[in-house]
């Protein structure tokens, strides 16, 4: 139960919207929904939803491969709730019919421009605290993306915008979670809650939406539940019920921003060879248990592929537990021998010994663009 | 990467050329637009009836039902044989009658020029008793409550207003000097930035907690009442430093922006032709326009080459070196599945081809080493300490190791 002490601190943190930092940890804040009279959470009693998935809107491989793909995602959670497909190829979809539905619809009006649109039923009588029905609406109308690729979508100067990440915030609101907009999460504004290397991105439920659906429904039931991951996306501000996400940045020491440049769509940072600077990542436990002494480490490279066989420069440990994101700053020194006018990739890799069994491993690495200056 | 990896890597020959370093760039695009973000210019042009009043009245009704047919007209029915209705149908709906206490935009109900009623998807469902539809994209209104609305197509669109909840802006006594002052649907203070060279604009700035903006009433059924609740293990949290980007809107200042805005954006004779706004009556039964189910387009998607002029400038023999070693490690790094810890030693690389001999789980680094030693009996006796249990159910996350 949320105590008046508790409201006082959530009022206390909500409002901080800032410049973020070194050691910003953004405290991990999901929102959900109680019955008032019996005060207990709102949510599936057998933890599953299985969707009845439109005729039309998943008729194509691509489309079905989507929805599958969205479906993992939220599984490999740290909550004990699964997303499945009950059938492809329902006929007759409806709001408030007694099914779990998702589809596509061409009515961008009752969207009212929205991407997509979440329905749900709920029963709170007696003791009684249970979600009863979920439908999903996508609008046809926006150009969405299927696909991993990078350089169209959206956050990265691109025009589709990645269907999985939407998909992910309105199967949130499915399982029970509200908005949220004062941390980095699926659950603010979702098209830039990604993870990107080597021209690759993953959308993922992320920290604070995983931890949301263990407080509903505990901890997962698959086998394997650690994830750690990075990203080069971090929390801006609140817009209205949403958190606003933006690049990290590069830092001088004394804080200031380093001067930045518009590239490929993204953000490309002008330092100096042979200087220190302080490189801010989003670091998140995406799994079950919380992890110390997780090593990381940073590296230049000549490409956006940043693996353990580019040129290492920092080694560090931090440890990452599933209450927080944690965007911060670490100094790194630019080698010297770097050739002034060249773009190089600052990269950063989470668990770089590989130490830590995950449930994806393909999030592990992350990089933000920098030009050396002379 | 760095060159310097792979220069004597055996499997340099086998590798296909992937990289391509010319490619058309697609046009840059803007963003998605920011969902939370107020235009209050273009909603003041949007809606066909802006007001602000006090909720009165919150009474519930399901719409009509439609049966579903097939392309012959006839009715069809589920696997059980239960009838098939439309989208819709039978949906609970909220009926929110508002005392209009001042009217920025367009003209009031011609039925009751003091009142006005929006009809909203949402509420208890009529039919199935304790049961409510919820919409967490909506607004939710509550008698008590004081509002400016910008309201658009009421009785037609699920939310009758302006970008749902976007479109409600709420009025409540600031705590701290007791003055009305405005806030958004989901308690955000509303400022008012004042710019020198273009025009005004709204944004959103300190959160503040109302408790009537986190709890759902729905009339008379008190047991439908809904909490938002926050994630209950807050830390503490230092305040950081906070510059809102303009004053909080008092409730006066307001109402003479809306007012400014409204001229700003609209002809007298516009104003002068608007027809009245429609009330919603619930008395009389109604449709609530269906969702179609349609085939999302499915956009041809090809990846773009971005140009590295930079690796141009450089001698052939360094270009090649590097592109060399960018081949290699893209190739292993399909072989990982993406993981970017990619093999550096024999060892590693041939337990990537042939997984780990048994027995071999761990090594000097924690990681299988190609050798069954103490370290595989030390890993082996950490299991054991950990997990001796094999009813506990911690002991399956001993899998992986």
């Amino acid at each position: 139960m949320v105590t008046r002490v508790d409201r006082t601190k959530a009022k206390l943190f909500i409002g901080l919207v800032t410049v973020c930092l070194a050691a910003c940890n953004a405290v991990h804040a999901y929102s959900h929904y109680h019955c008032s009279n019996n005060d207990r959470n709102i949510r599936w009693s057998d933890h599953n939803v299985n969707w009845r998935a439109g005729k039309n809107s998943f008729a194509s491989t691509a489309w079905r491969n989507a929805l599958t793909t969205a479906n993992s995602r939220w599984n490999e959670a740290p909550g004990d709730f699964t997303f499945g497909i009950r059938n492809w190829g329902e006929k007759y979809v409806g709001r408030s019919n007694s099914q779990n539905e998702i589809w596509f619809s061409s009515k961008s009006s009752l969207l009212d421009g929205a991407p997509a649109i979440c329905y749900w039923r709920y029963y709170c009588a007696g003791t009684s605290h249970k979600m009863l029905e979920a439908d999903i609406i996508f609008n046809t109308n926006v150009s969405w993306s299927t696909t991993d690729t990078q350089s169209n979508k959206t956050p990265y100067g691109g025009s589709l915008r990645p269907w999985g990440a939407t998909a992910l915030h309105e199967m949130g609101h499915a399982l029970g979670l509200g908005h949220v907009n004062y941390t980095y999460n699926i659950m603010g504004q979702d098209w830039n809650h990604i993870h990107a290397n080597n021209g690759i991105v993953r959308h993922y439920v992320g920290e604070d939406a995983g931890h949301g659906a263990v407080h509903l429904y505990g901890r997962t039931k698959t086998t394997h539940k650690n994830d750690v991951a990075v990203t080069h996306w971090k929390y801006r501000d609140a817009g209205g019920e949403y958190s606003r996400h933006e690049p990290c940045r590069v830092y001088h020491n004394d804080n200031t921003a380093v001067a930045r440049e518009d590239f490929n769509g993204f953000k490309r940072y002008l330092v100096k060879a042979g200087q220190t600077y302080k490189a801010e990542f989003t670091f998140e436990n995406n799994g079950y248990y919380d992890q110390s002494g997780v090593n990381v480490a940073h590296y230049i490279s000549t490409n956006d592929n940043i693996t353990t066989a580019d040129t290492r420069i920092r080694t560090g440990t931090m440890t990452l537990n599933r209450n927080k994101v944690y965007t911060t700053t670490h100094t790194v020194s630019i080698p010297a021998d770097l050739t002034v006018g060249q773009t190089y990739y600052l990269g950063v890799i989470v668990d770089y010994t590989g130490s830590i069994t995950e449930f994806a491993e393909n999030n592990n690495s992350t990089y933000l663009p920098i030009r050396i200056i002379p | 990467m760095i060159p310097q990896k792979f220069d004597t890597c055996s499997f340099c020959a086998t590798i296909t050329c992937i990289v391509v370093l010319a490619g058309v760039i697609t046009a840059q695009q803007q963003p998605p637009p920011d969902p939370g973000a107020i235009d209050i210019w273009t909603m003041a042009r949007t809606a066909d009836f802006i007001f602000k009043g006090k909720v009165v009245e919150v009474k519930f009704r399901n719409s009509e039902s439609v049966q579903a047919t097939d392309a012959a007209g006839k009715p069809v029915f589920d696997e059980d044989g239960n009838p098939i209705y439309e989208d819709g149908s039978n949906l609970p709906h909220s009926f929110i009658t508002y005392q209009i206490e001042r009217i920025y935009k367009g003209k009031p109900p011609v039925q009751s020029p003091g009142r006005i009623t929006l009809q909203k998807v949402g509420g208890p469902d009529a039919t199935r008793p304790g049961e409510v539809v919820f919409v967490p994209h909506y607004p939710h209104m509550d008698p008590g409550d004081q509002d400016v609305l910008f309201v658009l197509e009421n009785t037609v669109r699920p939310c009758p207003l302006v970008r749902s909840e976007i479109g409600r802006f709420r009025v409540f006594t600031d705590p701290d000097d007791g003055e009305s002052k405005i806030y958004n649907d989901t308690g955000f203070e509303v400022l008012h930035v004042r710019n020198q060279q273009v025009r005004d604009e709204v944004d959103i700035g300190q959160y503040r907690h109302f408790e009537e903006v986190t709890t759902y009433h729905f009339g008379g059924c008190d047991e439908c009442t809904l909490q938002l609740h926050l994630d209950e293990s807050f830390d503490e949290a230092k305040p950081l430093p906070w510059t809102p980007p303009g004053p909080h809107f008092t409730d006066e200042a307001f109402d003479g922006f809306l007012t400014y805005v409204i001229a700003q954006t609209h002809t007298p004779e516009e104003l002068e032709k608007m027809p009245p706004v429609v009330s919603a009556d619930i008395s009389l039964p109604f449709f609530a326009e269906s969702y179609s189910e349609d085939a999302p387009p499915e956009i041809p998607e090809q990846p773009v080459a971005y140009p590295r002029p930079w690796l141009d400038e450089l001698p052939a023999e360094k270009r090649e070196a590097i592109l060399e070693a960018e081949r290699m490690e893209l190739l292993l790094l399909e072989k990982t599945g993406g993981n970017p810890v990619l093999p550096s030693t024999e060892c590693e690389k041939r337990i990537l081809a042939e997984g780990a001999i048994p027995g071999d789980i761990s090594g000097p680094n924690g990681r299988p080493d190609c050798y069954i030693n103490l370290y595989d009996l030390a890993a082996m006796a950490e299991f054991w300490l950990q997990c001796y249990d094999p009813e506990n159910s911690k002991c399956d996350d001993m899998a992986g190791i």
